[in-house]
């Protein structure tokens, strides 16, 4: 599998790339993580925000990989897990360093604060029902009301600006019960 | 203002559909209202970063990552056969020491074997061979002598 096939079926969210993905480089991950006192659960965390960074980055047509994906991809999971690991132990060494010295690669370029946001965004939109979802998904698609009101069965544009307004305050409750949610939309 | 109007309000200004007025103005009540200015950075943080696709992908590597790993299934397989095997192998040998040790102090001791009278051969006069008689030794090579 070549690095624009790994590219392309993470950018679709193709199962058989995220397995492949899944069953070769997570055993990777996890011993990395678990020789670095993590656990398993940190891998699963670290392996996931690695496929959402690359998703991310693939968005953008001039995005290349100048390693082999395995390569690249396992350095993005060493520089989450380091910066994870940092937080939680206050370590006085900063990533940038720590990157120089295992990965080998200092063009990751990676927004934690960012990823971060987005993670809560993502969590709290995952707590929301299915018809919620939906309705926030065409508002933040740029849907016109008019065909939110008729995908959604509402009787009228007026009538769908309700539920929206209702989902819509759902989702910011849940992300404003989130700690430090201040510090992450004003990164 | 209800909540309802406010969310509307900071979607008007986000997208950028305020009159120039209603815009200088709606800045101006942010500059005064740090609760506001937050709340506007939120609709525009969730504006900016929603992405259903990314959305997705993390909705399948969820379900992707609840399934068994195939190699790492296959070796602890392997691994707690390998030990079951070792154990079996181990207690055999334990076992069969054990036994042969019991069989060892069980055994009564051997009798000494009875002295058996060995018989000597009879020989006969006409059956003695006399040695035969000693080939002659070959003439010794003249150049060899001479080098003597």
């Amino acid at each position: 599998m070549t690095n624009t096939d790994y590219l392309e079926g993470v950018l679709n969210g193709d199962p058989i790339v995220l397995r492949k993905m899944y069953q070769t480089m997570f055993p990777l991950i996890l011993k990395m993580v678990e020789g670095q006192s993590g656990s398993e659960d940190d891998a699963r965390d670290i392996f996931q925000e690695a496929t959402i960074v690359i998703y991310s980055k693939a968005q953008s047509p001039d995005f290349r990989i100048n390693f082999q994906f395995n390569t690249y991809f396992t350095a993005v999971c060493r520089n989450l897990w380091l910066n994870r690991r940092s937080k939680r132990s206050a370590s006085e060494v900063t990533i940038r360093e720590d990157v120089k010295l295992l990965a080998g690669t200092d063009d990751l370029e990676l927004n934690y604060l960012t990823m971060e946001r987005q993670q809560v965004f993502d969590d709290a939109f995952a707590k929301l029902g299915e018809d919620c979802q939906k309705l926030l998904r065409l508002f933040f698609e740029k849907t016109p009301m008019s065909e939110i009101a008729t995908e959604m069965g509402f009787a009228s544009e007026g009538y769908a600006r309700r539920p929206k307004f209702q989902c819509k305050d759902y989702l910011v409750d849940l992300v404003k019960k989130q700690p430090g949610y201040l510090e992450l939309i004003q990164a | 203002m209800k909540q309802s109007e406010l969310y509307e309000q900071i979607e008007a200004y986000l997208n950028d559909t305020l009159s120039p007025g209603q815009r200088q103005e709606w800045e101006q009540r942010m500059a005064e209202d740090p609760a506001l200015s937050q709340e506007v950075a939120l609709h525009r943080s969730l504006k900016e970063d929603f992405d259903p696709g990314r959305i997705a992908l993390r909705a399948n590597l969820r379900d992707i990552m609840q399934e068994p790993l195939p190699s790492n299934a296959q070796s602890k397989f392997d691994k707690k056969w390998y030990w079951w095997i070792s154990l079996g192998c181990l207690s055999a040998v334990l076992i069969l020491y054990a036994v042969w040790m019991v069989w060892a102090k069980e055994k009564p001791a051997s009798p000494e074997p009875e002295s058996v009278p060995i018989e000597m051969p009879k020989v006969y006069p006409d059956t003695i061979q006399t040695p035969k008689k000693a080939a002659p030794i070959a003439k010794a090579d003249p150049a060899l002598e001479a080098f003597q």
